[in-house]
């Protein structure tokens, strides 16, 4: 082959038209901020991809799961397991939803401070909310029903008689494609956020292995106070209708999961999610 | 994965990145999917870490995970019947596009060309090809990135080259054609 040369060598057989050609497409590097945006996408995706692994010991420590069917609900576990292996996509996804979100819930946007205009909205009036919300809630439409967690739960992290304001609409929790593109946020503050829901994820999962289910729950609803603008809502979601699942409230795990399903039909995980509403 | 591990995969993303992102664009991934690609090269990379050679060449693991990742997104893309053709806001998005409007279509145009003659090759010869003339390899080094004989990227080679020229003379036919036309009507 040495004895070829390129076409882009002014001295080869290629003409100048065809030339031209080539030179467009030597402009294929990644943009700037590409390769950290997806490295952190890829770890926050390796922090849960585990979950697969975990499903036996995990199914094991649940006895109220086993009542739904011990051969099922590996499958259940198994199968979502393998949804967060193939939930690269879910970034993107989840990313491209929300800043149809944002653009809807525009008209609030001035409650948030004017130098971070184009950076993610984050909900005022949930900032103020009660730290004792329950995390079941959050994330349900205003017409659903919060799925009661277990009162030996809701001990490790909430009153008993806390109540969650179901917000008006998914869009108020959902990410901004804005937090990782063009967002006037700074990339150390995005990443920063990311890294802490990277955290908190991991340790959820971490917990529901080993079966501390109220841990799991706390570690949750303490990422939820902190993020109300998760990059890495689905994933989030995707482990709390576990926990619901293998905590007994299997009803509240269907309902969970049909509004998932409802706001991303197309998420990588709905296909494992679809599962909880199929039995 | 050890602390150790992770670092190697981190080292190893870091030197690889560029090449597989420029890869996978070159292999016919459509602007839009292009980040969901990538961090499926590297999600692949990442489970298969533990089973690398890190002495070995990398780069040809990572290419060749590249070129699954690509056929797989192609014909999820064409179940779906999408065009694989250039985005068309590519351009709008690239950070090294002249601002010139005149410019600007004439790079879209020259884009669109070279990814219409890039779907006629197979993702073998389109390997070859773009390996070579866009990425500045040399045979030898392509044989090694592709692991496959020197004269077997010879013959890729001089097919794709072929089916470019091929493409590129019928655009020119085209526009000839349609310039005469236009002079005929006036």
């Amino acid at each position: 082959m040495s004895e070829l040369k390129h076409w882009l060598d002014e001295s080869s057989e290629a003409d100048e038209f065809e030339r031209a050609i080539l030179r467009a497409g030597l402009d294929a590097e990644p943009p700037e901020a590409k390769q950290d945006q997806i490295w952190s996408a890829l770890m926050a995706t390796l922090a849960v991809a585990p979950l697969a692994a975990a499903t036996t010991s995990a199914r094991a420590a649940t006895a109220k799961a086993a009542v739904a069917g011990t051969s099922k609900t590996a499958t259940v576990w198994l199968a979502v397991g393998k949804g967060f292996l193939v939930g690269l996509a879910v970034y993107g996804t989840a990313a491209g939803v929300s800043e149809m979100a944002n653009r809807r819930r525009a008209p609030h946007s001035p409650a948030v401070p004017a130098p971070q205009a184009s950076a993610p909205v984050r909900g005022t009036s949930r900032d103020n909310e009660p730290s004792s919300t329950a995390s079941t809630a959050v994330l349900l439409h205003a017409n659903e029903e919060a799925p009661v967690m277990p009162r030996a739960i809701q001990r490790g992290i909430a009153s008993p008689n806390a109540r969650a304001r179901a917000p008006q609409d998914l869009a108020e929790v959902l990410p901004s494609a804005a937090t990782f593109g063009d967002s006037g946020q700074p990339n150390s503050a995005r990443l920063s956020q990311l890294e802490a829901e990277t955290r908190a994820l991991r340790s959820a999962r971490d917990e529901l292995r080993a079966g501390k289910l109220a841990d799991a729950f706390a570690t949750l609803e303490t990422s939820r106070r902190q993020v109300t603008v998760p990059e890495l809502y689905q994933e989030r979601e995707a482990l709390m209708i576990e926990l619901l699942y293998r905590s007994g409230q299997v009803t509240a795990a269907e309902q969970r999961a049909r509004s998932f399903l409802s706001h991303f039909p197309e998420s990588p995980h709905a296909q494992q999610i679809r599962r909880f509403v199929a039995r | 994965m050890s602390e150790a591990d992770l670092n190697g995969f981190a080292a190893l993303y870091r030197e690889n990145f560029a090449f597989a992102w420029r890869s996978l664009r070159r292999l016919g991934v459509p602007e839009r999917d292009l980040g969901d690609a990538a961090q499926d090269v590297f999600l692949v990379v990442y489970r298969k870490f533990d089973q690398l050679d890190l002495q070995g060449p990398l780069a040809s693991y990572v290419y060749a995970v590249c070129m699954r990742v690509a056929s797989n997104r192609r014909r999820s893309a064409l179940r779906r019947h999408e065009q694989l053709a250039e985005d068309p806001d590519r351009v709008e998005e690239s950070e090294t596009v002249p601002v010139h409007d005149t410019q600007r279509e004439q790079l879209a145009e020259q884009r669109a060309l070279l990814e219409a003659a890039l779907n006629e090759m197979s993702l073998e010869q389109r390997a070859v090809f773009t390996l070579f003339e866009l990425e500045g390899r040399t045979g030898d080094e392509v044989a090694e990135l592709l692991g496959v004989p020197t004269p077997t990227v010879h013959s890729r080679l001089r097919l794709a080259r072929e089916i470019f020229r091929r493409s590129i003379e019928r655009h020119r036919a085209r526009e000839h054609f349609e310039l005469r036309r236009t002079g005929g009507e006036r």
